[in-house]
């Protein structure tokens, strides 16, 4: 165990009953409709122009409140731009996104800061997400002191409340980021984002860093985490086995695209587009021996994101494709089975025919 | 050059100590009583405590463990690759290959070895290869430094070698520069550059740790196939244990510089006995468990070699007692072929009982 029961009484923090008021507000916390993310890659001196990257390319995903979404792909897939597109540390170029009601995309700064405060982001990597030669206590009241006007004996109040909450002694406030294993100093970023109290976390590829037994604490906490105080989690990953035991729902990504998304467990068990299902069977299992090298039907690798391939842009790598794949783009379509899942594939009816 | 030799008798009165605990008996390659300190300034630090296991002909054997470990130390170890200014062998580790001592050879003796015989594949590709130069030059430039070969015989060796890693566009690929090549595309060639000289054994240090799961599986998938069809041996070095579960016939569990636990890798996946296997498995996250809070193991793992008198796992062992304390477990045969290093190891449920 983590922590004692008595801990979680420590600090002022939200309210609980949050479950009472989760069922009474069912808008989602946090909305994207229709982003999506442009950058210029420019080459200077190298080519006569730059090319534009498509990043995202109009994806609509919603977070509700207490939820967590799990946004999986590969590298290259667009999931972290997407992740930090929705809290507004990415300009978007088209599309609009909503936290609590209010459009962050065309708020004015000094607002969105206001806002920020509640929306909180970890990062991948715990060690360079802390300054070397500040003691964690300093690093703790970061976010504190650029956002409120806390006296310095409230905001050391406030870290070591926080660091209770996340299972660690007081005692690790006064050592340095050197000090600590990967998996504490990943507890400790999860308790700096908890003193601004947010409703909404970021967690970006928290635990890839990680051996699987800090893995597992630091997922446990954030589990324990969002039941205590209703935190909402956007958690981005490229581990399938991560998101099926953490998240409600997830989202799949392909070259700036959502190609798959619905509740989680359902997703990952029947999985419906060819290329979750190729994420899914390659993720090594430690039950069925074998069945991971006999089962490769792909080859060929993420193309190029700078020029995606025509109509679907999993076409290339895709065992199912046919003509229609290269020329039309399928669109996320919604089962009409009521399961809340959509996909966005040409065959995904024919292949589950084939398949079940 | 690491450590001189100390005569053979030493090599054979250190395996003899222990031959009981030792499943695979052909000496293909065996590692035994393995120590490394490292020396920095004033301090010494052991990276490896005591390290024993055995690949036999033609299998694949899993060295698991988490950082810190003394996985990977151990590999560059098995090869002499250790900065001999700062790491320092024990007095009874040996290294054996085929009958040959490793440990004490010379520079030029070990380098008959490496890569023809023993080649070693590491984690990042973009660190390995050199980016200034055509990755095909690079693969060539190994091979023509040891053996008499002209530039075309070389270009030759070095394409075949691209087709048996499943290069398709092995042409385009062979003068192509390190960083025109994706990720899963610069794992392949440091395979290919590593089967060039066909080697019996290949170490591979987290393969595949750095790639995304869709090409982890395709190059574990090639990989498998070429060393099953060349009847090659594998020590491969992970941390996953998924990994291990598809791909090795036999496993070591290491930890905190020290291997606690070896047997064939479907009966220590499927039956763990050392409470720290237990606990590796109940908190490796798994596709199939739906929503749930993961087995954690309290704390964190002691830094190899500066754990406290006794078992370095009973402070996070719900097992521990004082016997665990203040006693190292010996590795001891617990059923044919499955070693442990455990005072109280879990009982399977097949109502076998230790002792």
């Amino acid at each position: 165990m983590l922590r004692s029961p008595a801990e979680y009484e420590v600090g002022p923090q939200r309210p609980t009953g949050c479950a009472a008021a989760r069922a009474l507000d069912e808008s989602p916390i946090l909305e994207a409709r229709d982003v999506s993310v442009v950058f210029k890659t420019a080459m200077k001196g190298l080519g006569p122009s730059s090319r534009l990257l498509t990043a995202v390319d109009s994806v609509s995903i919603a977070i509700q409140r207490g939820r967590t979404l799990g946004l999986v792909g590969e590298s290259g897939s667009g999931k972290t731009t997407l992740g930090r597109a929705c809290l507004g540390l990415v300009p978007i170029a088209t599309g609009s996104i909503h936290f609590r009601g209010s459009e962050i995309s065309r708020l004015p700064k000094r607002q969105l800061r206001k806002l920020r405060a509640e929306m909180q982001v970890i990062f991948q990597d715990p060690v360079s997400s802390f300054d070397p030669r500040k003691r964690i206590s300093w690093s703790l009241c970061e976010p504190l002191r650029a956002h409120s006007r806390a006296s310095g004996a409230e905001m050391e109040k406030a870290g070591l409340s926080a660091l209770a909450r996340v299972g660690l002694e007081a005692s690790i406030a006064q050592r340095f980021p050197l000090d600590l294993s990967g998996g504490q100093l990943q507890r400790v970023a999860i308790a700096r984002a908890l003193t601004m109290n947010p409703s909404l976390v970021l967690c970006d590829e928290p635990t890839s860093a990680l051996d699987v037994s800090a893995q597992a604490q630091v997922l446990n906490v954030l589990q324990d985490l969002q039941e205590e105080l209703g935190l909402s989690y956007l958690f981005v990953t490229h581990d399938l086995a991560v998101v099926a035991s953490l998240a409600h729902s997830v989202a799949v990504m392909y070259l700036g695209q959502v190609i798959e998304a619905g509740p989680a467990a359902s997703v990952v068990k029947n999985p419906l587009h060819p290329y979750t299902t190729n994420l899914v069977t390659s993720v090594p299992n430690a039950d069925a021996d074998g069945m991971l090298l006999t089962s490769r039907r792909t080859r060929a690798e993420m193309a190029d994101s700078t020029v995606p391939p025509p109509g679907c842009r999993y076409h290339p790598r895709c065992p199912f494709a046919t003509a229609v794949c290269s020329e039309r783009t399928p669109a996320l379509e919604r089962l009409p089975d009521g399961t809340d899942r959509s996909v966005a594939c040409h065959h995904w009816r024919r292949i589950a025919a084939e398949g079940s | 050059m690491i450590r001189q030799h100390a005569g053979s008798g030493r090599s054979e009165l250190a395996l003899g100590r222990r031959t009981s605990s030792e499943a695979p008996t052909e000496r293909f390659f065996q590692i035994s009583n393995l120590a490394v300190s490292f020396r920095s300034g004033d301090t010494q630090s052991l990276g490896v405590v005591d390290c024993s296991l055995a690949v036999s002909e033609a299998t694949r054997v899993g060295l698991i463990g988490e950082s810190g470990s003394g996985k990977s130390v151990t590999a560059l170890a098995a090869l002499g690759l250790l900065d001999p200014t700062t790491a320092t062998l024990g007095e009874s580790s040996s290294i054996s290959f085929m009958g040959r001592e490793l440990v004490g050879m010379t520079l030029g003796e070990l380098r008959e070895i490496r890569g023809s015989e023993i080649a070693i594949v590491f984690q990042d590709p973009m660190n390995a290869l050199n980016p200034v130069f055509r990755v095909g030059d690079q693969m060539a430039a190994a091979l023509r430094a040891k053996h008499k070969m002209s530039r075309s015989d070389a270009r030759q060796r070095v394409l075949e070698a691209l087709h048996s890693v499943e290069i398709h566009a092995s042409e385009r690929v062979i003068d192509a520069y390190p960083h025109q090549l994706s990720g899963g595309m610069r794992q392949r060639v440091l395979i290919g550059a590593a089967l060039l000289e066909r080697p019996r054994l290949l170490i591979a240090d987290e393969p595949t740790s750095a790639l995304d799961v869709t090409v982890q599986a395709d190059i574990l998938s090639m990989l498998h196939s070429v060393v099953t069809e060349r009847r090659m041996s594998i020590l491969l070095v992970t941390h996953d244990i998924g990994v291990v579960a598809q791909f090795c016939d036999y496993l070591y569990v290491m930890y905190a510089g020290r291997i606690v636990e070896s047997g064939p890798a479907r009966e220590i996946i499927s039956s763990p006995l050392h409470p720290y296997t237990i606990g590796l498995l109940g908190c490796t996250p798994s596709l199939e468990g739906g929503r749930r809070r993961l087995v954690t193991l309290p704390g964190s793992q002691p830094v190899a070699g500066r754990a406290n008198a006794g078992c370095a796992f009973a402070p996070r062992c719900s097992r521990a007692d004082g016997l665990c304390r203040h006693l190292t477990p010996k590795m001891v045969t617990h059923s044919p072929g499955r070693n442990l290093a455990c005072h109280h190891p879990e009982i399977p449920s097949t109502g076998r009982t230790l002792e």
